[in-house]
C-alpha cells in the first residue's frame, strides 16, 4: 500500500505530464503537470475522449489510430516517442514530446502518455537559429564590406599605376624635350657666336666704342645660355642614367694649374684665384670630365657670389687615404635655412637676388661627385663666405 | 706656306661663319656639308686639319676604305 501512495505522489509531482487512457481512447488519469500544460481541470477531461487534446487532423484520426494498432501491432509512437503538437482548452497549440507505453493493468491494456514540454527547448532552438542567422548575416554583411573593400584598393591600385605610368611617359617626354630643345638650341647659339667674333674681327680697329660693347655683351649672353643649356645636357644625361664615369689616371696638380688660368680669366676686378697643393703625389684616378665640371662649377660659384676685391681659395690635397679637393670665397653665404636644400635641383638661396642662375650647378656638382665615389659638404656663413669641400677616398 | 683645314659641317651658317674665321686667319678651306663629300674631298686633297661635326662622322659609310680615323672630342 504504501508503495501505492509512492507511485501516486511520483506522478503528482513529475515534472512531465502523465494521461492515461482505456483501450477505446478514453483518459482514465491525468496528472496535474498534464493539466496544468492543456489548461484543464481534471474533471473536465476524465471520461472524455484523447483526442479532445489534439489538433487536427490527430483529432479526427486518433481513434483510428488506435484501432490499428489494436489490430495490426504495428506501432508508430508507442514504445518509440515522437514529436507531436497538443490542443490547450482555450484553442492555442503547442508542441511536445510523446512517449506512449503500453500497460497491462488488472488484466486489461491501458497506454500511459508522458509528455514532456518542448516548448522552451523549440524556442531555444529558434533563438539559436535566429542568431545563426543573424550571424551568417552579419558573416555576409562584412564580407561584402570587406570585398567592397578589397575592389576599392584594387582600383586605388590601377590608378595609381596607371598614373605611375603616366609619370613615366611624362618624363620621358620631358627628358626627350629638354635632350632635343638642348641641342637644337645650340646650334643657332654657336652660329651666333661666330658671327660675333667675325663682326669683331671686320669691325677692328674700333671706331665706334659702342660696338666693342655691344659685342661683349652679345658674347657674355651667348656664353650664359650655353652654359644652361650645358647644364640641362648634363642633368637630362645623369637623369637618364647615361652618365657613366670614365676613370683614368691623371695629373691632378697640372690638371688644376690649367682650371685657375682659366676661371682666372673669368674673374671679376680684382678677384684672385690662389691655388695651393699639399702632398707629395699628383697622380689621381678620376673621371677628368666630371672632375672639372665639378671644380669650374665651383670657382664660378665662388666668383659670382662674392664680390670685387676678394681672394678665392681653391686647394689639393692628395694623402694616403684621400684626395681633398677645396673651393673657397668671402662671399654672401648660404642662409642656415636653405643649406639642407642646396643640393636640389632647381634650388636656389634666398640670398641670391638678382645674380643669374638655374639652380642646377650644385646638384649636377654632386652628382658627378657621387658618381667618382666621393662626397661633397660645404661649410657656409652669410655675409662671410663658403668653403666646399669634395673628398675622394684614394684606392 | 698656309696650312689646309678641311671643315665638314650640315648647318650652313656654323660652315660659313667657320670658313671665313679660319680664311680671315689665313688658312686654305676646303668644305663640305656631309660626311661622305668630306671623305671624298679628304681623299683628293689630303688637308693637314680635318674639323669635323661628330655626327657626320659616325653617318661616314663604313665601306669607305679610307685612313681617316674620327677622334671623339671626349677622348
Amino acid at each position: 500500500m504504501e508503495n501505492g501512495a509512492l507511485l501516486i505522489a511520483i506522478i503528482e509531482n513529475a515534472i512531465d505530464g502523465i494521461i492515461t487512457i482505456d483501450e477505446g481512447g478514453r483518459i482514465e488519469s491525468i496528472n496535474p503537470a498534464a493539466c496544468k500544460l492543456f489548461e484543464y481541470a481534471p474533471a473536465e477531461v476524465i471520461g472524455k475522449n484523447v483526442s479532445i487534446l489534439m489538433p487536427p487532423p490527430d483529432k479526427e484520426q486518433h481513434d483510428e489510430y488506435l484501432h490499428r494498432y489494436q489490430q495490426t501491432g504495428h506501432a508508430h509512437i508507442i514504445g518509440i516517442g515522437r514529436d507531436v503538437v497538443g490542443l490547450k482548452k482555450d484553442g492555442t497549440q503547442f508542441p511536445f514530446r510523446l512517449g506512449i507505453s503500453e500497460v497491462q493493468f488488472s488484466g486489461r491494456k491501458i497506454y500511459a502518455g508522458f509528455i514532456h514540454d518542448i516548448n522552451h527547448q523549440r524556442e531555444a532552438e529558434e533563438r539559436l537559429k535566429e542568431h545563426a542567422v543573424h550571424l551568417e548575416e552579419q558573416v555576409a554583411e562584412r564580407t561584402q564590406s570587406l570585398n567592397a573593400t578589397v575592389a576599392a584598393l584594387q582600383i586605388a591600385k590601377e590608378e595609381v599605376s596607371l598614373s605611375l605610368e603616366k609619370e613615366k611617359e611624362l618624363g620621358l617626354l620631358k627628358s626627350r624635350f629638354v635632350s632635343i630643345a638642348s641641342h637644337e638650341f645650340r646650334t643657332p647659339l654657336t652660329s651666333v657666336q661666330l658671327s660675333v667674333s667675325l663682326i669683331e674681327k671686320y669691325a677692328e680697329p674700333f671706331s665706334n666704342a659702342n660696338i666693342i660693347k655691344h659685342v661683349g655683351k652679345i658674347k657674355h649672353a651667348v656664353g650664359n645660355l650655353t652654359s644652361i643649356l650645358n647644364d640641362f645636357l648634363s642633368l637630362e644625361k645623369l637623369e637618364s642614367g647615361k652618365q657613366e664615369p670614365a676613370l683614368h689616371d691623371f695629373d691632378l696638380v697640372k690638371f688644376s694649374e690649367t682650371i685657375t688660368e682659366e676661371m682666372q680669366v673669368l674673374a671679376k676686378q680684382n678677384q684672385n684665384i690662389i691655388y695651393h697643393h699639399t702632398g707629395t703625389k699628383s697622380t689621381v684616378r678620376l673621371d677628368h670630365n666630371l672632375l672639372k665640371n665639378c671644380i669650374i662649377n665651383l670657382i664660378n660659384n665662388a666668383i659670382k657670389y662674392s664680390g670685387e676685391n676678394t681672394f678665392i681659395g681653391f686647394t689639393t690635397e692628395i694623402n694616403g687615404r684621400e684626395c681633398i679637393i677645396t673651393v673657397s670665397d668671402n662671399g654672401i653665404g648660404i642662409p642656415d635655412a636653405d643649406q639642407r636644400h642646396l643640393f636640389e635641383a632647381f634650388f636656389r638661396a634666398h640670398n641670391t637676388g638678382t645674380i643669374p642662375g638655374t639652380g642646377l650647378g650644385l646638384n649636377i656638382v654632386a652628382r658627378y661627385t657621387n658618381l667618382m665615389n666621393g662626397k661633397i659638404e660645404f661649410k657656409s656663413e652669410v655675409n662671410k663666405g663658403t668653403l666646399f669641400t669634395i673628398t675622394f677616398p684614394m684606392t | 706656306m698656309s696650312k689646309k683645314v678641311l671643315i665638314i659641317e650640315d648647318n650652313d651658317d656654323i660652315r660659313e661663319n667657320v670658313i671665313e674665321i679660319l680664311e680671315l686667319a689665313g688658312y686654305i678651306v676646303a668644305s663640305a656639308s656631309n660626311g661622305k663629300a668630306g671623305v671624298e674631298l679628304a681623299l683628293r686633297d689630303i688637308p693637314d686639319v680635318i674639323l669635323c661635326d661628330i655626327i657626320h662622322a659616325i653617318q661616314t659609310p663604313r665601306n669607305h676604305s679610307c685612313a681617316i680615323h674620327f677622334f671623339n672630342s671626349q677622348s
